[in-house]
């Protein structure tokens, strides 16, 4: 691609070139087309949105000094183009966009503290949103008298920390200001936007993307990916995540293609609709976390008559999430009569610290399956078993997140020494590249321990320490686990989610994917500890049940367990795509706050 | 593409949808039928946010007509959850003893 210094010369090349090509479209769950956006007009009406922020908050600076110069504009909005439009209008304007999930008014008290705290976090000046949500929020200041206690508190801080804030709402006809647009100067090195990482809810971090960042990361993404003027991209993930911005919304823009959004409600409503969609837009490309495959896997049911075909996709990548080798089989497998071509789906390595793709291969091969010894495994290291070692018993099957992208400098690191790890050994996944962000916004401690790590005197890049751990073999990079979850004792490593599944086979009444394995430190000693949700009702059985996950274990891994705690069903810590939260789980144990039968 | 069929909306019962909650709610929470307090709430047999949308999607297939996604939150029992469907279907057609 032609060298682009920063997103607003993709945006008006894209306009002057091929003003009347598709853009985007955005589907409705019934199939409808609501949105559709060429070129043209897509870089009007952004223009038009960064003019009228302009008029409100941005001082005209001929050179950025610093990113506080910068200002933060925060963008709430449903699943819609009009997301995309706001977004593009904020790097117009020389300003920096900060994407935020939308709230979800059945559920505030989930969604309002972190919105919450990434405002303050953020030092966002104005909001972009719609007039729809706009009214929803006047409306719960109305109600505030009427509403409970805790909501009502959390609804007057939000209602307090706006008022200082510039609100504008995009669908609202803005006065046309183009005219009165002036052309930011913008550097590389300043900030495109800000992608708040799921961490903590009290303490979000806001990775800092810059236009340098992203440009490097959609060109090695396009080095690899190589889709072209004629490809389409199906989105269903939300566009506030990085996956979805970069992949689904920035990754099209800069290459010249199509991109079709829906939201995410649609596709977990009906999980079909995603494959209806690629079928009818003759979709190149699209992602989705390993969760996405799965419930298609039990939920998509096709007929025997079926029109749908897929084979168009030469790319369908798996990312975002750790991937399970065995869901990708049985998918491919399944969905291969509909003309999914196996060698297209394609497991990912990225994360929003490195703007988003780390790591991915062009297409699937046999070699990315690979199966180890498991007690070196337990021991960090690396001993490769041949394809036809049938023991399942001693053996991990894993699949490889592809290569490093063009350009990108990885390491495995010995997490303890941070010296390199030896060949062939587990380690911690340490990256630089111009893909690698400053830092946190605001967050000067996080960002020193995460980016600015030194690795060796002869070594002067800074590295990020990903917290993941994994290994090279073969020119291809395996992702083991995080490195916070690990579990050592007595110098072995054992994996959370290895234990958590010989916990859920030892007794029928454990609810499986409800299991939590971590270690404590007690007076320095290592120990381990067991949570594990069982069925309603089986108090009488709870010795046998413990008796049986501590045989289980034994057997497995030959370890001990220091005790384990049986809990109501549903009260296990997971985040809301169903992922389990080991940290949270693990403060429960030590602060006694399980809820148990 | 997925078009809700519209002569499926049927007029279910308050017991028809108490019985297809149940059902599903057994099916994600692997848990007998025994186990079943149609007064509990759906998030206490560890129904996650995920598997909350794509129940309101089967749902909307079985009464043939569209749900917000997050009405399991609104309505956060199997039995609120019957009970407001059955009147939302009964009002507009007027059926007598169908409550």
């Amino acid at each position: 691609m032609p060298n682009y210094n920063t997103i607003i010369d993709v945006i008006q090349d894209r306009s002057k070139i091929t003003p009347q090509n598709c853009a985007y479209r955005f589907i409705a769950g019934n199939g409808d087309e609501l949105a559709y956006l060429n070129y043209q007009t897509l870089e009007q009406v952004s223009l038009n949105i960064a003019a009228n922020i302009q008029q409100i908050c941005v001082t005209q600076e001929k050179q950025y000094e610093s990113h506080e110069q910068q200002s933060k504009v925060l963008l709430l909005f449903p699943p819609s183009l009009d997301f995309i439009t706001a977004f593009y209008g904020c790097l117009l304007s020389g300003s920096v966009a900060v994407p935020t999930a939308p709230l979800d008014f059945m559920r505030l008290e989930r969604t309002l503290p972190r919105l919450l705290a990434i405002i303050k976090n953020s030092d966002a000046c104005t909001i972009l949103t719609t007039y729809k949500i706009y009214s929803q929020i006047q409306e719960l200041y109305k109600n505030i008298d009427k509403t409970h206690n805790d909501i009502g508190d959390l609804i007057n801080q939000f209602k307090i920390s706006t008022t200082r804030l510039n609100w504008i709402l995009i669908d609202k006809p803005l006065s046309d200001l183009s005219e009165h647009w002036q052309a930011p100067c913008i550097k590389p090195s300043d900030l495109a936007f800000l992608q708040y990482t799921s961490g903590s809810t009290s303490m979000p971090k806001g990775v800092m993307i810059s236009h340098k960042n992203l440009i490097h990361n959609l060109e090695v993404i396009h080095q690899v990916a190589q889709q072209d003027g004629e490809s389409c991209f199906v989105n269903w993930l939300p566009m506030y995540h990085d996956m979805g911005l970069i992949g689904s919304v920035l990754y099209p823009l800069y290459v010249g293609f199509h991109s079709v959004q829906m939201s995410a409600i649609s596709f977990l409503k009906k999980p079909i609709r995603w494959f209806e969609v690629i079928n009818k837009y003759k979709a190149t490309i699209t992602a989705a976390p390993n969760f996405a495959y799965e419930l298609c896997i039990n939920k998509v049911q096709i007929d025997s008559n079926t029109q749908l075909d897929l084979s168009s996709l030469n790319l369908v990548l798996s990312g975002a999430e750790p991937i399970r080798s065995n869901v990708i089989k049985v998918f491919s497998e399944k969905f291969i009569n509909i003309g999914l071509i196996p060698q297209a789906i394609l497991p990912s390595y990225g994360l929003a610290e490195s703007t988003c793709a780390v790591s991915g291969n062009m297409k699937m091969t046999p070699n990315m399956f690979k199966r180890f010894n498991k007690l070196c495994f337990e021991q960090g290291i690396i001993n490769i078993l041949p394809n036809t070692y049938s023991e399942k018993k001693d053996t991990i099957e894993l699949i490889s997140c592809g290569s490093p992208l063009p350009s990108v400098n990885l390491k495995i690191v010995d997490p303890v020494t941070l010296q390199l790890s030896e060949l062939n050994h587990i380690g911690e996944i340490w990256l630089s590249s111009d893909s690698v962000a400053n830092g946190y916004w605001q967050h000067t401690a996080e960002t020193k321990k995460t980016f600015n790590q030194a690795l060796s005197i002869s070594d002067t890049s800074e590295y990020l320490r990903t917290g993941d751990l994994g290994f090279m073999y073969d020119g291809q990079l395996f992702i083991t686990g995080r490195l916070k979850d690990l579990i050592i004792l007595h110098g072995l490593n054992y994996y959370p989610q290895d234990i958590e599944l010989s916990v859920e086979q030892s007794h029928v009444e454990i609810r499986s994917g409800c299991t939590v394995a971590v270690s404590i430190d007690i007076q320095e000693q290592t120990e381990l500890y067991i949570v594990a949700e069982v069925r309603a009702k089986v108090r009488a059985l709870s010795d046998e049940i413990k008796e049986a996950i501590r045989r289980k274990v034994n057997a497995d891994h030959n370890i001990a367990i220091a005790d384990i705690y049986l809990i109501q069903p549903g009260s296990i810590n997971k985040t809301s795509s169903g992922k389990l939260q080991r940290n949270a789980c693990k403060q429960n144990i030590i602060s006694n706050r399980l809820k148990c039968i | 593409m997925t078009q809700l069929n519209s002569n499926h909306v049927a007029q279910l019962s308050q017991q028809q949808l108490t019985t297809w909650l149940v059902n599903k709610v057994i099916a994600i929470a692997k848990i007998e039928a025994h186990e079943i307090d149609i007064n509990e709430q759906f998030i206490n047999y560890g129904l996650n946010s995920v598997d909350a949308v794509t129940l309101s999607g089967e749902l909307e297939d079985f009464i043939g007509y569209e749900i917000p996604a997050s009405i399991m939150y609104e309505f956060s029992t199997i039995n609120e959850l019957a009970q407001h469907l059955s009147r939302d279907i009964d009002s507009p057609f007027a059926i007598e003893g169908e409550k």
